[in-house]
């Protein structure tokens, strides 16, 4: 499996561009980290590269075919998405929402069978949350949560799982265990994940390749080591960032490490300046 | 799931047990007492029955009870439906203005002092043209989103409601008017043969389209991206269910007026037995749906000399009983 981006360009209607001249490929058993700002078009980037957005330019491959011209059946068979946890209006068990994934394997008429049930269980199993599966989502936690919908992505057997900050509002224990499970997935598995963070040490950790999104639209794409440097982090994100390693015996880990900004003062006075 | 299913088919059983009991039980009772040799008679075709009883089963009580029974199944269906595809707790069959629409088509061949099959097709009619013309001010580029729907049918549902008034407004005071409150109130009373055969069609075509995409149902409650990426055609699931759901409403308003209530609250009585999963709660709905409006009716003609119409007996009667359930239950699940 191969997925790559193409000079992706993206623009609302009338607007500033927001996504300008992406271009990244990603491989079996590989993991690609998505770095930037609020509001640097992360989402945004997701959104268009799985096709729920249209590009403005350029295109998405999976397998060097157009991801336009497939069937949207057959795509999401093969890209298993997460989104951001949210609840929906009506809740669910959390067998009865992974077994929703299965939706791409199914006809429209048809339900879910013995077969799907079989999958359900065997992909609650490997993320760890089988114990919950008569559970409702509202009364489980919320890394419980986030961990049943990568269940869900999980169900339609993707050989590429697309994550929107899946380690976003978890407590260290439950970043760790989404982190690791990524991880384990892409090792052992061999799928490909794509996947957007706010954590420069986590994209260093776990990732295989990085993409770095600056507030102008333009981006940069390579090896993790590489794109996440001081440099690049301070124009992408406009704060100063200083990064250390820390030498454990069995592994050497990378810390980022923020300073406190003067760039912000000096904005606002310059803005009370054009005032008077 | 072994004892899931065992549970399933005790309910479905029993629900279609009580749906047959109570409809016997509804034939009987009434100003011309029926016993239950006469009926048993009368579908056998075995033994002596009068004409009068024959002609009061098949023309009268028969047509009647099947018309409550379809459409309180069909409302609750609709309910549930329009319930899952806004993702709101708080829709209802009218909230698309299909019900004011219909109400429109049929008070306007009042005025006009048409015959009662002119009046239904008319609020058939008007019931899907209000459904047409919300989903034509709601389409944004690459489909309708729910609020956006939901705000041309508050727009559409007002627009119509308007000229409800004016109808009113402009009617004969002495007779017509009478007529016209009567019919908003809903009533069964004045149903025959022919209603149930023009109206029938459309209800049962459209309970089959939800019942069949009804496990479909619980991912259109998801943010409508995330729908998308299991695979799901969502616009186009969720044009057929409006589609389905709308034949329902227009065909009930157009056979027995309109008839709050059954809509909002037979599907969370479904959802407070059986959780969300729109699996159960479909088929609950069409059960419940089914039995409510049958045991409403029953009452409104039998209670009084003279008829009471449905909308204020499904409110007396529901609303106490829906209070009863979310205490003993404790709510639906949130």
């Amino acid at each position: 499996m191969t997925f790559e981006v193409k000079n992706g360009g993206f623009r609302y209607h009338g607007e500033r561009e927001i996504l300008r001249d992406v271009s990244f490929q990603v491989k079996d058993a590989e993991i690609l980290s998505v770095l930037g700002a609020n509001g640097a078009g992360k989402t945004t980037l997701m959104k268009c590269m799985l096709g729920l957005l249209r590009w403005t330019s350029g295109a998405s491959f999976l397998n060097g075919k157009d991801v336009r011209t497939l069937k949207s059946k057959a795509f999401w068979r093969e890209v298993g998405y997460v989104p951001q946890a949210k609840l929906p209006s009506f809740v669910y068990t959390v067998g009865e929402m992974v077994v929703m994934g299965r939706s791409s394997h199914l006809g429209e008429l048809s339900q879910p069978g013995e077969k799907d049930w079989q999958k359900v269980d065997e992909c609650l199993k490997t993320v760890g949350i089988f114990h919950l599966k008569d559970k409702l989502c509202s009364r489980i936690s919320g890394g419980e949560y986030q961990m049943a919908l990568i269940a869900r992505a999980l169900v339609s057997d993707p050989s590429l799982l697309v994550l929107d900050e899946p380690e976003s509002n978890l407590d260290f224990k439950n970043q760790r265990i989404v982190l690791d499970t990524i991880s384990w997935l892409c090792k052992e598995k061999g799928l490909a994940a794509i996947l957007n963070t706010h954590y420069p040490e986590h994209a260093v950790e776990i990732s295989h390749k990085a993409l770095l999104l600056f507030p102008d639209g333009t981006s940069l794409a390579g090896d993790a080591k590489d794109v996440i440097g001081e440099k690049n982090l301070e124009k992408a994100f406009d704060v100063p960032v200083r990064i250390c390693t820390i030498d454990l015996p069995e592994k050497k880990y990378t810390c980022v490490l923020t300073l406190p900004s003067s760039v912000q003062h000096k904005k606002t006075e310059e803005l009370y300046e054009q005032h008077e | 799931m072994e004892t899931r299913n065992v549970k399933n088919t005790i309910w479905v059983v029993g629900t279609i047990l009580v749906i047959v009991l109570l409809s016997i039980v509804a034939i009987m009772l009434g100003r011309y007492q029926l016993t239950f040799q006469e009926i048993w008679s009368a579908f056998t075709r075995t033994g002596e029955i009068s004409d009068m009883a024959d002609n009061v089963i098949f023309n009268i009580r028969l047509p009647r009870v099947l018309i409550a029974l379809l459409a309180g199944a069909g409302l609750a269906t609709a309910g549930g439906a329009f319930q899952a595809v806004f993702s709101n707790p708080l829709a209802a069959p009218d909230t698309l203005g299909v019900a004011t629409g219909a109400s429109f088509g049929a008070v306007l061949g009042i005025l006009f002092g048409l015959p009662s099959l002119l009046i239904q097709s008319s609020a058939l009619a008007f019931g899907l043209l209000a459904v047409g013309l919300v989903y034509f001010v709601g389409r944004t580029k690459g489909g309708a989103s729910p609020v956006m729907l939901i705000l041309s049918g508050i727009v559409i549902s007002s627009l119509f409601s308007a000229l409800v008034s004016l109808v009113k407004y402009s009617a004969d005071p002495q007779d017509v008017l009478p007529a016209i409150t009567f019919w908003l109130m809903g009533s069964l009373s004045s149903v025959t043969r022919e209603t149930l055969y023009t109206g029938a069609p459309f209800l049962l075509v459209g309970i089959l389209l939800i019942f069949l995409l009804r496990w479909k149902l619980n991912a259109l409650t998801l943010p409508q991206e995330e729908a998308q990426s299991l695979g799901i055609p969502v616009n186009q699931i969720r044009a057929v269910v409006i589609l389905g759901a709308s034949m329902i409403t227009a065909a009930a308003v157009s056979m027995c007026g309109l008839i709050g209530w059954v809509g909002l609250l037979i599907p969370h009585i479904a959802r407070m037995l059986f959780g969300n999963n729109n699996k159960y709660v479909i088929p609950a709905s069409i059960g419940f749906g089914a039995i409510f409006l049958l045991v409403i009716d029953t009452v409104a003609r039998c209670v009084s000399a003279s008829e009471i119409p449905v909308s204020i007996l499904t409110a007396i009667i529901g609303a106490p009983f829906f209070i009863l359930l979310l205490r003993r239950t404790g709510g639906f699940r949130l």
